[in-house]
């Protein structure tokens, strides 16, 4: 009994020291943007995050005849949504994106380190805690693999050649599309409401952070008589309010996040079956 | 529209909106129940059904916002209660017939009680 006691103190004392000098040595209670980790922790968390990402693209599958290839279209692409944080060649990130931590990948070196299907990886699903959004409620696919074709042939382009292709881009410059559905799938609420970062400013049940009372808690949303107070709640209204919240009330403090039908719809059919609209199809009953 | 507000501007300077007297609380609560502020609103520390027709009122404190429009402080509160269409003409809630000093009550009520 009393060994058993001693190897568990022995255990737990070793497993705290090592738990408590990590913490001081890798230095991670600074969490200030103005000190780099240190070497070691750098290495060890971009040793951990490749072979998570090699993991992760090895079930993306080259979409058929892709082949590295800039063109006046993906080179806009790219400069108006990807450079403002990478920059480009010749080109400098916005300023900004400079004194990020860390510090945006190069495009060149991306396209010298990393395969077609890994760079799309990233850009479809983002990284945690790196600052690189998920782009794939902005982009449709074909745009994403367009913008990793321009990656992976910018090692081949000098810098002229890219400003030139700039240049001869089509006006107005051609924008993202979100990805379109055929039917409201609540199921993709949660990670749509995430993505638009609904989260930031209402409790949603189902999704994770602050207890925010920015906006209202939307655990009732559905049940609500009222839309903001002004708009007889129905699926419809529900989905017109997300999509252009100033159309229903000029005041609102809730911004227009460009937000499509369909996604409008899979999240109005969320909040709905959180809250089904029971009281109002009695009121409504003859 | 100009003296009830400056009569509540003047009763907030007077008095510290967190703290309501016992006599304060039973005459809030009283004004709650007489205008039905409860047919529609969740009340904090007023048992009753749970109306979903307006928001719930709990946690009225925590909110940044009042009606989603203006910024969540006792005066505005106070003159959203008194003429809610003042404050953002489309808003579904009614228009009470209060004196200022009874809405600034309510609000009071209302800020000092944080949960359920």
């Amino acid at each position: 009994m009393r060994r058993w006691l001693g190897a568990f103190l022995v255990s737990t004392g070793s497993i705290a020291a090592a738990g408590a000098g990590v913490l001081l040595l890798g230095e991670f209670y600074n969490l200030s943007a103005v000190r780099q980790h240190p070497a070691w922790v750098y290495g060890a968390i971009a040793l951990g995050r490749d072979a998570v990402i090699a993991l992760d693209s090895s079930g993306i599958d080259l979409p058929d005849g892709f082949t590295p290839i800039a063109t006046p279209q993906n080179a806009a692409m790219f400069q108006d949504n990807c450079a403002r944080c990478h920059g480009a060649p010749g080109l400098p990130p916005e300023d900004f994106a400079l004194a990020m931590l860390p510090v945006p990948t190069n495009p060149v070196d991306m396209a010298m380190n990393r395969s077609p299907e890994q760079i799309y990886r990233f850009v479809s699903e983002g990284l945690k805690m790196s600052g690189m959004p998920a782009w794939q409620q902005r982009m449709t696919e074909d745009e994403m693999w367009d913008v990793t074709a321009l990656v992976e042939a910018l090692p081949d382009l000098s810098p002229a050649e890219y400003q030139a292709l700039l240049a001869s881009a089509p006006q107005p410059r051609p924008e993202p599309a979100a990805p379109t559905s055929l039917d409201a799938d609540p199921d993709r609420a949660p990670l749509l409401m995430q993505q638009y970062a609904c989260r930031s400013c209402h409790i949603i049940p189902g999704l994770v952070g602050r207890k925010v009372h920015v906006g209202p808690s939307l655990e009732r949303a559905g049940s609500r008589r009222y839309i903001a107070g002004v708009l007889p709640n129905t699926p419809e209204n529900m989905i017109r309010w997300i999509m252009d919240p100033q159309k229903v009330d000029p005041l609102s403090a809730m911004p227009n996040l460009d937000v499509s039908r369909d996604v409008a719809a899979d999240m109005a059919a969320y909040l709905f079956r959180l809250s089904p609209p029971e009281l109002h199809e009695r009121d409504e009953a003859p | 529209m100009r003296t009830p507000l400056l009569f509540s501007l003047a009763l907030s300077f007077c008095q510290p909106p967190g703290q309501l007297s016992q006599d304060e609380t039973a005459r809030a609560q009283a004004l709650i129940r007489a205008h039905g502020c409860w047919s529609c609103h969740t009340v904090p520390g007023m048992a009753g059904p749970a109306p979903n027709t307006g928001p719930p009122l709990t946690g009225q404190a925590e909110k940044a916002y009042v009606a989603g429009v203006a910024p969540n402080t006792l005066d505005m509160l106070t003159a959203f209660i008194l003429d809610p269409q003042a404050i953002d003409p489309r808003s579904a809630m009614p228009d009470l017939g209060l004196s200022g000093d009874e809405a600034q009550l309510i609000a009071r009520y209302l800020l000092a009680h944080g949960g359920t």
